[in-house]
């Protein structure tokens, strides 16, 4: 009976975490560790980088792949179906809809030409995939990488996962991380595009917008977007969705829900299972090195063409009706953090230039333009 | 730990068992005519097909053999070379030409008609995957799983190396396209901005006239402001947006202004009020109390929501 129990207990120390670790593991446990430092100790997104941090932890937990159903990748396991939403794609429209049940876009409607500098933000995209593809990517592999430069991560997991399933994990944690140094990855751009002159530009005071154009809106820009980029629906179909909820006064409880309990859950089981699908062996290749450089140049193309595209606007534009270019960082569509940053940096050069609402604008309009970038990168490439 | 001693099975199987499928095969049309076999790794981890048994032969799905005669009756793919890692998605593709001596790809068998194809785990008892190809099986076409089905079928187009389902290949032929004709990205880039913008700006023109059109119709049909609300109704919308504008201020502003919170709040509700005493007035005066639009978006930032 004691060789038996000698036997048994010999083989179960080989299916130990302990036994079957490898360095990498290790590695990528503080990795998981930092991140939770980061989100406490510095406050840095702490809702996702919390989820995340601990996903990573639990998904470099080594063991031995012998059918108990437990990885994050192994069929008919609990994490395998929590996982399910990331793999396919469809935690991230859920996300979107909460996203719309909270988005106020009367900024944006009461000055309708900020959805253009929405738009031109998206350049970041576009000039991270011509230098993804120089760095040697599938044209699939780069449109994954590039659409960091949305500043979403939500699109960036929804595009991921149907370009480049492989890279995902590496692209969620780049976006979300970029995310969180939004604050510091832009002023720097900020400043060094815009002159002192520029920066204390007082806008316009924001028009009134009548309930009756907030109920359209959704309504118009469903059938403006998705008509136009069918591949975008997922996400653009239940942002609009999401935001008829809020606006038509009607569905007061849905819209809550959709933007609270709903969202929150949604966002528990996205930053967990994100974090776990970063296992070592994937997640510490040169690629995620390629991966988190890219994010931050995608970044810094958005800031740079979001700020000039407002410059260019300004040579066309009445003077009583000039823009701040301190605004057009906000074109990304890290919201709010970017239209923070433009408020935060009005008010450094002005003390009483409050440019928050202003740069809500562009900011919304970003994730509608990042939505449909990610439509055109699908349709093109799916 | 009694219980989870009695779940370990005897012996360790090897990593890959769940993940590794045999998905294709054909008989006439790998390289000098060769049959061959595609295995895939389904999951989104590299797996080792290296320890692996590979056979054609019918006995060795008899469960009544020990170890030992069913590996004699099989072949062992070598381990200990990369070639045998299959990264995530990938597949990897084995001639089966009956002479190993060829190479780690080449197996020790060859395939006819009818045949039937099974892989063992490196401890020569777990089936990992088996098939059994059809008697017609015509040269030229080979046998597919659609994973996506879950089926097999023959395909007229053999596929080895790439994946089996017809959308698969449709994507990866726009791949290839894109990777071919658009190598440094600019159609791509220019194409999608294009697409971008274009949505962006027919938004814009349709809300810039719509607006106007509104503003028009409101002022046209609104009756002048009667005298008697104005001195109620103003300072309840002044104060409303005063407090929202503040409350956003207080969770977003930490870093900028003087430090003193008051004075910041005290500051942001005097310009809203400056901006709402030079307002477009809508018309309408009601003393009807709504919600600030700025309201949600204070909770939205104070719950420190984001994407």
């Amino acid at each position: 009976m004691w060789d038996f129990i000698g036997t048994k207990l010999g083989d179960f120390v080989t299916f130990t975490g302990f036994a079957c670790g490898e360095w990498s593991n290790y590695i990528m446990m503080l990795v998981g560790i930092f991140f939770i430092w980061l989100a406490i100790k510095k406050d840095f997104e702490p809702l996702l980088l919390i989820p995340i941090g601990f996903g990573i932890i639990l998904g470099n937990i080594p063991f031995k792949s012998i059918g108990l159903e437990v990885g994050i990748y192994e069929d008919n396991s609990v994490l395998n179906f929590f996982y399910s939403g990331v793999k396919d794609g469809w935690y991230p429209p859920l996300i979107f809809l909460g996203i719309g049940a909270m988005t106020d876009f009367t900024a944006l409607l009461a000055n309708p030409k900020l959805l253009l500098v929405g738009g031109a933000a998206q350049f970041g995209i576009f000039g991270a995939y011509i230098i993804a593809l120089l760095l040697g990517f599938e044209p699939n592999q780069a449109a994954g990488i590039a659409i960091i430069g949305g500043a979403d991560g939500p699109t960036a997991i929804f595009l991921s996962s149907k370009l480049a399933p492989n890279l995902m994990g590496a692209i969620a944690v780049c976006a979300y991380s970029y995310m969180a140094l939004v604050p510091v990855i832009q002023p720097f751009f900020m400043r060094l595009l815009t002159t002192k002159k520029e920066r204390v530009i007082r806008m316009k005071p924001a028009r009134k917008v009548s309930q009756t154009e907030k109920i359209i809106f959704p309504i118009v820009g469903l059938l403006m977007t998705a008509m136009i980029i069918p591949s975008g629906l997922p996400l653009l179909g239940v942002l609009f969705f999401g935001n008829l909820l809020k606006e038509s006064t009607k569905t007061t409880r849905l819209a809550k829900t959709a933007g609270s309990s709903l969202n929150d859950i949604v966002v528990i089981l996205l930053g967990l299972t994100v974090g776990c699908s970063t296992q070592a062996s994937e997640f510490l290749t040169a690629d995620t090195i390629k991966i988190f450089i890219l994010g931050a140049v995608a970044f810094a193309i958005a800031t740079c063409s979001g700020v000039l595209f407002v410059k260019v606007m300004n040579l066309f534009l009445p003077q009583h009706k000039k823009l701040n270019p301190l605004i057009g960082n906000a074109g990304v569509s890290a919201v709010p953090m970017a239209a923070r940053i433009s408020q935060n940096m009005g008010l450094k050069y002005d003390k009483h230039n409050y440019l928050l609402m202003h740069a809500m604008g562009p900011n919304v309009a970003g994730v509608i333009g990042s939505a449909i970038a990610a439509g055109a990168l699908l349709g093109f490439l799916g | 730990m009694v219980a989870l001693l009695a779940l370990l099975p005897m012996g360790a199987l090897a990593d890959g068992l769940q993940s590794l499928r045999l998905s294709e095969v054909g008989l006439s049309n790998g390289p000098e005519g060769t049959a061959w076999i595609e295995i895939q790794n389904t999951s989104y981890g590299t797996q080792n097909l290296g320890g692996f048994y590979i056979t054609n032969n019918p006995a060795v799905l008899d469960t009544k053999l020990t170890v030992p005669e069913r590996i004699k009756k099989m072949h062992l793919i070598p381990t200990g070379n990369p070639i045998t890692k299959v990264t995530p998605q990938n597949c990897i593709v084995l001639y089966a030409d009956g002479n190993d001596n060829l190479g780690l790809q080449h197996t020790n068998f060859t395939l006819q008609a009818g045949d039937i194809v099974a892989i063992y785990s490196g401890n020569g008892i777990d089936l990992v995957d088996s098939l059994t190809i059809p008697e017609d099986l015509a040269a030229g076409k080979s046998w597919a799983k659609d994973f996506k089905k879950g089926t097999w079928r023959v395909c007229d187009r053999p596929t080895p190396t790439q994946a089996n389902d017809y959308e698969q290949a449709k994507k990866n032929n726009k791949i290839a396209e894109f990777k071919e004709k658009d190598p440094y990205g600019f159609a791509m880039a220019f194409m999608a901005m294009g697409v971008v913008f274009s949505c962006l700006l027919l938004l814009y023109l349709f809300f810039k006239f719509f607006g106007k059109l509104f503003r028009e119709k409101e002022s046209t049909v609104a009756p002048a402001a009667p005298l008697t609300a104005p001195t109620k109704a103003k300072p309840a919308a002044i104060a409303d947006d005063a407090a929202t504008v503040a409350a956003i201020m207080a969770v977003t502003d930490a870093t900028a202004g003087t430090g003193d919170e008051n004075l910041d709040v005290a500051l942001i509700a005097l310009a809203m009020q400056a901006e709402l005493a030079h307002d477009e007035e809508s018309g309408v005066i009601t003393i009807t109390p709504t919600a600030s639009p700025w309201a949600d978006k204070a909770e939205m930032i104070a719950a420190g929501m984001m994407k």
